[in-house]
């Protein structure tokens, strides 16, 4: 009990204490703050643009087949559709064509897809899309739109290369749809959807597609990517699942990870920089520490007083760190660390962008703000504990 | 230790304090420079006298056991604590000892109240009684409705009380003041000797390294570091 | 390297917590000597230094699997935290030795010199000598900080993405692995029956020995003339806890993996860490109670007065640990508060849960069923499935409980129904053709062609 009364006496001091030496307080929640919240925020939007992507990976083909192009992804021809369709276990075959188009000074992927060939029902089930689109008739991503002003009617012209002196030559289309609403991924808000004919007229490829999404019975996708691998030969690219997801994984955490090593330099910094900050005020704690020991206060009750002032700072900035977090991603998009994750987000309004904030970064927060306030306040607490109470009656600090 | 019912509150025989000189090589700092004794009763104002650098406020440490000597022996309500490890003699400060220092050595931005209710947080007293306890000084004290005033709104005197009360807060056996009345204007100074005559009346022992005449007509005992001369019983 | 969230944070703590080791180490050369003899500020600060690496390895035992466990989609082949491990297996090994070993180490260190300083503060006379423990375990606790802070930065920076790695069922699951051989050797052909009993005597075992010396020391007399009992308490501790730990890790890879993680014939204690949610609460409150008995054990006897409490706190909170684990087990074993109410089996009727025995049918443009084991599925196959067209049958490996395709999965026959389900059931589903031929053997039973076939097929049914 009395033990009880003792700890809320520390508490209430500890409190005190945070206010009575407000610089103190205010450099090291700061530097918490710095280091803690752009992480959080970074965090969340990367996990954000994870889910999505591994959503639409989700929904997408169980096989991607392209051309090999000197060792690169390559067109396929169209006759390969058939030849996919027969493998035994492929249920679904989509050809699409994916390229890249400039819109004024922009670039913007344009994508198209051909008839499906598979199985009854097999389309609506693994593949329900979007509606179809005819000749001369686009869907244009929301970004895009914005940035242009386009809206449901506009007329566009693309530049599209020709063959003979020309070569090139503008071409009209209208604009049919837009690529928006509350389901659609970030990435489809710089996307322009035509129609497979017209895609193959802008490329000059016709007869092709960029890839070729195959949808299979589950368990049958190594069968029958050996097959094709067989009935197609070495001019087939064969990609499942497992590596595609391994590419998304890869292509984020690539850019992800570029940030957080940048960042375990500043979480690194952090930690001289509190030291430093604990110093604050150090003398004026000498003093009051000696004053406490000869009214006899212990040491270990010196301590303990410190590392309840440490642990109280580093919970408030770590929850701090969460708001200032959630508030820079709802309301700033998480400018300009959104530049390091998604590519063209400092070009185009793409509105606000996809974040979670799982308990993993939170209390990895949290823990953070613990180990560097503690470790930051060793040297500090250690020579305020060892203020000799004597040095007082001779007007020294202790 | 037992609770206290000894007369003899502290006994010093002969001590002094070893200090490392300020220059590397140089001899240690020897204080006082003669040996020196002292003994404080219950009930009774010892009062020790000397010129600036003589020692006083080495004496005083080692009596409220805040050192231990180099030499010599200190004996605590009856039990030698020479060489006693300093976490038991924080122990006995703790229980019997309060400090009213020459600065004051009052904590910043803090309410009169709340630097007088320091001694008391880890003794676990409840908050309330800690707070009326501080009220309670403070008012003999004269401080009525300065209780929340922080330290640096308060006057030079004001302080001195406060730093006079905070020693007391505790109810300690023995209270060892250096220089209580260095700043205090003839109020203070009067509120302040009442308080301590209280204290003597009540049973505690008081030490007191002063250079005012007014303590010597209290004073059971003086001593004088200068001449090592010592008056009273 | 494998960058990631956790991995990063990890690597900060493993930095942050091997520089503490490395000053104090400094210090203790130069004045380890004067240890528990009138110590100086330097001892002191060696006090501090080790009482916050000890805070930070505290926190970081498990981030450093929730790190190693954020690398499992990046590498190869990994299916959970054991395959990442394979990366660079022996350090990855010793770093799972030494983890605990500092902890209780240093814990250990902290718990004698904080109450031998407590009885300074008690009793009139000079410091107390630091004990023999003391002293070997400070050297002991600061080598092992050194070496656990470097061992897990090697670990962290040695994963790689490009590099496959075999998983936990090629070593966990095989029939001669050291889970089933050594109690089989000890104890019989049926000692997996034995093994959670054994695992519940023992933890009582060390509930009583520690609520018994809690409750002598409490007392404040001793019980007997003599020493001989605390002694013997803390020996019965001590042997009970030698027992509890293998007991605890066999019956956790024998019975408990397999029955937590509903993968009957999979025994990886990673997965039961990683993929349940029991799993992180069992491996918290079984480190808390060993760890915990043993640190009230090292006070036993108690050499001086400061010991008592402190020794009496730490054989109650790890008697009440304990206690805690045996909860969570029982909890995890009746799947109290589990989720995943799969709605009623349109063959039998019973309530469905995740399970491997689950099997899903698409027929046509109807929505999906789930029934609750094959024997319902094959049933309500017979009965519809001739009208139907493009039925698609999914089913779950038993060793991974992956989805696969009927037609793509081996069957096997077992002689027995060991599933528990409310028709029984005999089919046993597996993704690779040696798992079935082993399984085949196991269960007494036979490999047999496709029982999901039907004639309402959509061509393209391989």
């Amino acid at each position: 009990m009395r033990f009880g009364r003792t700890f809320i006496a520390l508490v209430r001091m500890a409190a005190g204490n945070l206010v009575r030496f407000p610089l103190r307080t205010v450099v090291v929640l700061a530097c918490l703050l710095a280091a803690a919240a752009p992480l959080l925020t970074a965090l969340a939007l990367q996990q954000g643009l994870k889910d999505q992507a591994l959503a639409t990976l989700d929904a997408g083909p169980d096989l991607l087949i392209t051309g090999d192009d000197f060792g690169r992804p390559g067109a396929v021809p169209l006759e390969w559709t058939d030849i996919v369709r027969q493998a035994p276990g492929v249920v679904l075959v989509i050809p699409r064509a994916v390229g890249r188009v400039m819109i004024d000074d922009l670039p913007a992927i344009l994508v198209g897809l051909g008839p499906a060939a598979g199985i009854e029902g097999a389309q609506r089930r693994h593949h329900p899309g979007m509606p179809e689109l005819g000749a001369g008739e686009l869907a244009v991503g929301s970004a895009l739109a914005r940035h242009y002003g386009i809206k449901k009617g506009d007329e566009m012209r693309l530049a599209l290369p020709v063959e003979g002196p020309e070569r090139f030559r503008y071409r009209s289309f209208v604009v049919t749809g837009l690529l928006d609403g509350p389901d659609s991924p970030v990435w489809s808000a710089t996307l322009v959807r035509g129609s497979f004919a017209d895609l193959q007229d802008i490329f000059l490829r016709h007869g092709m597609a960029s890839e070729l999404m195959v949808w299979c019975r589950s368990g049958y996708e190594q069968r029958i990517s050996t097959e094709l691998s067989r009935l197609l030969g070495p001019a087939a690219r064969i990609q499942d699942r497992p590596m595609m997801e391994t590419y998304y994984h890869a292509g984020f955490d690539r850019r992800g990870g570029a940030f957080l090593v940048l960042f375990l330099a500043a979480l690194s910094l952090s930690i001289p920089v509190l030291a430093l900050s604990s110093g604050l005020g150090l003398s004026a704690r000498r003093r009051e520490v000696a004053v406490l020991k000869s009214f006899g206060w212990e040491t270990r009750e010196v301590l303990l007083l410190q590392m309840i002032e440490s642990v109280t700072i580093a919970m408030a900035g770590a929850s701090l760190a969460v708001v200032l977090a959630l508030a820079w991603l709802v309301f700033g998009s998480a400018w300009p660390l959104n530049a390091f994750l998604l590519p063209g987000a400092e070009e185009l309004p793409l509105g606000r962008l996809p974040y979670r904030l799982a308990w993993a970064p939170v209390l990895m927060s949290y823990v953070y703000a613990v180990t560097v306030t503690a470790c930051g306040a060793v040297v500090a607490a250690w020579r305020a504990a060892a203020a000799d109470p004597g040095r007082i009656l001779l007007g020294g600090e202790g | 230790m037992a609770p206290c019912a000894a007369k003899e509150l502290v006994r010093l025989e002969q001590v002094s304090k070893r200090f490392a000189p300020a220059r590397r090589g140089d001899p240690p700092i020897i204080v006082p420079q003669r040996p020196a004794g002292l003994r404080v009763d219950r009930g009774e104002l010892v009062l020790v006298e000397g010129s600036s650098g003589s020692g006083k406020s080495t004496l005083l440490g080692l009596a409220g056991l805040l050192w231990t000597p180099a030499r010599g022996r200190v004996r605590f309500l009856g039990h030698e604590v020479s060489r006693v490890s300093p976490a038991y003699r924080n122990r006995l400060r703790r229980q019997h000892v309060g400090f009213a220092f020459q600065n004051y050595q009052l904590f910043e931005r803090m309410p009169a109240w709340e630097s007088v209710a320091l001694p008391l947080l880890v003794r676990g007293v409840p908050f309330e009684r800690g707070r009326e306890r501080a009220r309670e000084l403070l008012g003999r004290l004269g401080m009525h409705g300065r209780e929340h005033h922080r330290t640096e709104q308060l006057s030079g005197g004001e302080q001195q009380r406060v730093a006079v009360a905070r020693a007391l807060a505790a109810g300690p056996d023995l209270v060892v003041a250096d220089e209580p009345l260095s700043n205090a204007d003839p109020e203070s100074a009067g509120l302040i000797i009442n308080l301590l005559e209280h204290c003597l009346e009540t049973g505690a022992g008081v030490l007191v390294a002063s250079h005012d005449t007014r303590f010597k007509p209290m004073a059971s005992r003086r001593l004088n570091l200068d001449n090592e001369e010592t008056s009273g019983a | 390297m494998i960058i990631t969230a956790p991995i990063i944070i990890s690597i900060f703590l493993a930095v942050v917590g091997l520089l503490p080791g490395l000053v104090a180490a400094g210090l203790l050369a130069g004045r380890g000597k004067t240890y528990g003899q009138g110590e100086g500020q330097g001892i002191y600060l060696v006090f501090l230094l080790l009482l916050t690496a000890f805070g930070i390895r505290v926190i970081a035992w498990p981030l450093t699997y929730l790190a190693l466990g954020s690398a499992v989609p990046h590498v190869q082949g990994a299916m959970c935290l054991f395959g990442v491990t394979r990366l660079c297996p022996l350090w990855a090994n010793l770093l799972q030795f030494s983890r605990p070993l500092l902890i209780f180490s240093l814990g250990g260190w902290l718990a004698l010199r904080m109450s031998r300083k407590a009885h300074e503060r008690r009793t009139p006379g000079p410091a107390l000598p630091a004990s023999l423990g003391e002293r070997l375990l400070l050297p002991g606790s600061v080598g092992l900080l050194i070496i656990d802070g470097l061992l897990e930065l090697v670990v962290l920076f040695s994963l790689r993405p490009d590099q496959p790695v075999y998983c936990c069922g090629s070593v966990y699951d095989l029939p001669d692995r050291l889970s089933s051989a050594l109690p089989q050797h000890l104890f019989g052909a049926r000692s997996a029956g034995m093994l959670v009993p054994l695992m519940v005597v023992l933890a009582l075992l060390v509930v009583l020995s520690c609520s018994a010396a809690a409750a002598s020391l409490l007392r404040r007399r001793r019980p007997l003339p003599g020493r001989r009992l605390p002694v013997s308490v803390a020996l019965l501790i001590g042997g009970g806890l030698t027992g509890f730990v293998p007991a605890a890790f066999f019956a956790g890879m024998e019975v408990l993996a397999p029955r937590l993680t509903g993968l009957p014939f999979h025994h990886c204690l990673y997965c039961l860490l990683g993929k349940t949610a029991y799993g992180p609460w069992i491996a918290a409150t079984f480190a808390g109670g060993v760890l915990c008995a043993g640190w009230g054990a090292l006070l036993l006897p108690p050499r001086h007065a400061g010991a008592v409490r402190p020794a009496i706190a730490l054989l109650v909170t790890g008697s009440l640990f304990t206690v805690a684990f045996l909860g969570v087990v029982a909890a995890g074993w009746f799947q109290v508060g589990q989720g995943g109410d799969l709605g009623r089996c349109p063959g039998c009727g019973g309530q469905m849960y995740d399970s491997v025995y689950l099997v899903r049918i698409v027929a046509g443009d109807a929505p999906e069923l789930t029934f609750c084991s094959p024997v319902c599925a094959m049933e309500w196959i017979r009965r519809e499935g001739d009208s139907s067209r493009g039925l698609f049958v999914t089913v779950r490996d038993e060793f991974t409980g992956t989805w696969l395709d009927s037609g793509a999965a081996y069957v096997v026959e077992g002689a027995d129904d060991i599933a528990g389900l409310p028709k029984g059931n005999r089919w046993h589903i597996y993704e690779y053709l040696e798992n079935a031929h082993v399984m085949a053997f196991e269960l007494e039973g036979n490999l047999v062609s496709d029982p999901f076939v039907h004639r309402g097929d959509d061509g393209s049914r391989p």
